[in-house]
């Protein structure tokens, strides 16, 4: 009974923090209608600036709060408003993604070159207090979260149904253009809105740290259970948004106690979150066909099968001339970026064309490398397994997230992307307990490997190019502009979006097994679900609509470690480049490399 | 109150109002008319501040408004009524009217049919009562100038002669107004002024049949 009550306040307290993140969310996604991947990094950021002022500069705990909470964090929010999202008005869910998840990787970038890896330790608040319930021990630091949780809660309640700036907000969502001609100010709403929702990131992410510690990534992917517990508000009610937070807290803090303590089940505590995600995402209710909604997003030209073969033909040319010249390092780093680039191919299948955003592609590939690995045999036939592997379990994802589209379709990409991370992929189960296993290539030297990219790349090139032009192309096209229109057509929306996906992962997945047997031995530490993230950036920055597009964001892809190991400092400023790239090119969804072909046709003009 | 000096506007490369010079004298009511694609709700848009004229001068009370954003003409006293359902459909009625500033039982007494409905999404209710509701705020805010787009789109003509028996009361009382209507006889009624606007220019024909019936010249 003692421990039940330990366990339930313990509950209470970190649902009661997550309930201030999941707060901000609601409120920023409710007011502007952008659902911000980047809500964890900034509170991860501001964790670590109140570090600095507080352990590192010895500032009073009040005061460094004070600065980060009411000053820094609110001001940030300001500038993210102002130079990316207002951009982004009315952008499709997609874009309004990629800029958040630049927003993501800029973060992470930025707090890895200005704070290097180390143990940071953050005292609690209060630490002096405390009260006793029964036997049980109520810090007080527990005490100042519940204290926020209530105050936050009570608070935006007030902000947006008692008061007029609360209801302007609501109404900018409503219809922007008509509130403006009542007279409210809706660029200032917004900057408003962003300003309260990264100060709660802020608050939520320091009230968390003597619980999670201090790193770039947990606080990070803390978005996922800000999520769920946003999801069972349908990111809308606050009130049960902060119900549903105090609920996750709970499940987790009863895992602890109450599941066995064998590997299988710590890492089932850890993906229950994600797991979490779906059972809500399971009982929303399906989504309504989308009316309308189209936008003038042009995608580049499809080349006719003669432009592709011809296109194909000069590549390989060029990879075949490539490869008498360069020596074999550069060969084997060349056909890593291609097989980079079949992965990117999945994603101009899936997101160029079907329109559908994932976060969680980079998964398949581990999917598809795990299989290799594990068959450890030398025969081409190794790859189709894999690429077959993938296509199953991109299916199954598919089917059980066929209720819901657009924005909350990315999320639960991003939910499967953890719950295969937490209890497949970096459990023995995939990579055994060593955490890595060796596999066999299929052909020797770094040469003929970047030949055999080269070659798998075309074909798939020329097979998404085929598949664009032919009937299914058409129908893809066609459900990611109106799916209403669709429907009355008569046309099964359903089972073309669970063919592309799993289509799109087989792809995936047949570049996963040629990363194993290429790198011939793999790692779970390769496929860790924040690989997912710069997957999509770069995608979406060189273009994630076209052939061209994939093979220069492989490019990109190979290029990013490697200039990590070279110049540290100059990486992590790159990584966060590449952030800022991403929120200013989201408006193009064509990339790079349209840019390239535009630069090109007006000199022909 | 309304000046527009050979106004041009469009979208991109689209050219849509070609040179329109229009005058709406203090207090009194003119009714701009015309078949569809004559340019009507685009030099509302221009007048409200929603698109900006590519050249000409629009004066607002004699004052130069081409750069104005709609919140501060909105602000300033210009109450404008777009075409469509012009509501917040995820507020209640309620919420709807408190953003209008003013006071609701005005509104309320001229519509029981909304005080009914206070507590209701707005987006639930019938297209009469949503155009009932878009309508109201032209009777709260007691704006200088009101500019109506559409009133009667999609309406049963009982509910187009409530809401007109309102503008005919505005019109009466002083309010400066600018009526943009396809159908003719309803708006020509309470106007003081018509005029007809096609192929994006103030048509000199008056005969209104000419316009909607007749050849293009």
């Amino acid at each position: 009974m003692t421990a039940l009550l330990a366990y339930t306040i313990f509950g209470l307290v970190t649902g009661g923090a997550y309930a201030v993140v999941a707060g901000g969310l609601v409120l920023t996604y409710s007011t502007s209608k952008v659902f911000n991947v980047g809500h964890g990094a900034i509170g991860m950021v501001m964790a670590f600036l109140y570090w600095e002022l507080a352990e590192n500069r010895g500032l009073p705990q009040w005061l460094a709060l004070l600065i980060v909470v009411g000053g820094c964090a609110p001001l940030f929010g300001l500038v993210i408003e102002r130079f990316v999202m207002r951009r982004l008005a009315g952008a499709p869910v997609g874009i309004t993604l990629v800029a958040g998840v630049g927003v993501l990787v800029g973060l992470i970038g930025a707090a890895q070159v200005i704070w290097p890896p180390q143990a940071r330790p953050v005292r609690p608040f209060l630490d002096q207090l405390g009260v006793h319930i029964g036997q049980s021990f109520v810090s007080g630091h527990d005490l100042v979260t519940l204290a926020c949780a209530v105050l936050v809660a009570g608070g935006l309640y007030v902000l947006l149904n008692r008061t007029r700036t609360g209801l302007a907000m609501r109404a900018c969502v409503d219809a922007p253009e008509l509130a403006s001609l009542y007279g409210t100010r809706p660029h200032r709403l917004s900057a408003l809105s962003w300003a309260i929702g990264s100060a709660l990131a802020a608050l939520g992410g320091i009230l968390l740290t003597p619980v999670v510690q201090l790193d770039y990534v947990t606080m990070t992917l803390l978005v996922i259970t800000a999520y769920t517990a946003a999801l069972v508000g349908r990111l809308r009610s606050l009130p049960l948004t902060f119900v549903g937070a105090l609920g996750l807290g709970l499940v987790q803090s009863y895992a602890v106690a109450y599941l066995p303590s064998s590997p299988f089940w710590i890492s089932f505590r850890a993906a229950i979150p994600a797991l979490l995600l779906f059972v809500v995402l399971l009982a929303m209710p399906q989504s309504p066909l989308r009316i309308g909604g189209v936008r003038g997003s042009r995608g580049v030209a499809v080349p006719t099968g003669l432009t592709a073969g011809v296109g194909a033909g000069l590549f390989l040319g060029v990879v075949v001339a490539l490869a008498l010249l360069v020596d074999s390092v550069v060969a084997g780093q060349l056909a890593l970026a291609l097989v980079f680039g079949i992965v990117l191919l999945s994603m101009v299948l899936l997101t160029g064309y079907g329109g559908v955003v994932s976060l969680g592609q980079f998964t398949f590939v581990g999917v598809g490398a795990v299989t290799v690995a594990r068959l450890g045999s030398t025969s081409p036939l190794t790859l189709l397994a894999g690429a077959a592997v993938a296509a199953a379990i991109g299916a199954l994802i598919a089917l059980t997230a066929l209720r819901v589209s657009g924005l909350y379709l990315a999320l639960a990409t991003l939910g499967f992307a953890q719950l295969m991370d937490k209890l497949v992929l970096q459990s023995p189960i995939a990579f055994g307990v060593r955490g890595s296993l060796q596999v066999p290539k299929l052909v020797e030297s770094a040469t003929a490997q970047l030949l055999l990219a080269a070659g798998v790349f075309a074909l798939v090139g020329m097979g998404v190019l085929a598949v664009r032009r032919g009937r299914l192309g058409r129908k893809m096209i066609a459900v990611k502009d109106s799916s209403a229109a669709c429907a009355t057509l008569g046309m099964n929306v359903r089972w073309i979006r669970v063919g592309v996906f799993a289509l799109s992962a087989a792809i995936a997945g047949l570049a996963g097994g040629l990363f194993a047997q290429l790198r011939e031995t793999v790692a779970a530490s390769d496929f860790q679900l924040f690989n997912n993230l710069p997957l999509l950036l770069f995608a979406v920055i060189a273009g994630v609509t076209s052939v061209s597009g994939a093979a220069l964001g492989g490019l990109l892809l190979m290029l990013l470690p490697v200039l990590q190991s070279g110049f540290p400092a100059f990486a992590g400023a790159a990584v966060v480049l590449l952030g800022v790239a991403a929120a200013g090119l989201a408006r193009d969804p064509n990339g790079l490399v349209s840019w390239f072909f535009r630069a090109w046709s007006w000199r022909r003009a | 109150m309304i000046d527009l000096t050979d106004v041009h506007a469009g979208y991109g490369r689209i050219e849509v109002l070609r040179g329109v010079s229009l005058s709406v004298p203090r207090g009194t009511v003119t009714a701009l008319l015309g078949p569809n694609g004559a340019g009507k709700s685009t030099l509302v848009k221009v007048l409200s501040g929603q698109l900006r004229a590519t050249s000409g001068h629009v004066h607002l009370g004699g004052v130069h408004v081409n750069d104005a954003a709609p919140d501060e003409l909105a602000r300033a006293g210009l109450c404008t009524v777009p075409e469509g359902r012009a509501i917040f459909p995820n507020l209640t009625v309620a919420e709807n009217l408190r953003l209008m500033r003013g006071d609701p039982d005005v509104v309320y007494e001229r519509f029981p049919k909304l005080r009914v409905r206070h507590k209701q999404l707005a987006g639930s209710m019938s297209g009469g009562e949503q155009q009932m509701l878009a309508f109201s705020r032209a009777l709260i805010t007691d704006p200088a100038v009101l500019v109506i787009d559409e009133l009667s789109m999609g309406l049963a003509p009982v509910i187009v002669a409530e809401l007109y028996e309102v503008v005919a009361e505005l019109a009466s009382s002083g309010v400066t107004m600018l009526i943009v209507e396809q159908f003719a006889e309803t708006a020509s009624a309470v106007a003081d002024q018509v005029v007809v606007m096609k192929h994006g220019e103030i048509s000199e024909d008056s005969d209104l049949a000419t316009v909607y019936f007749g050849g293009t010249s």
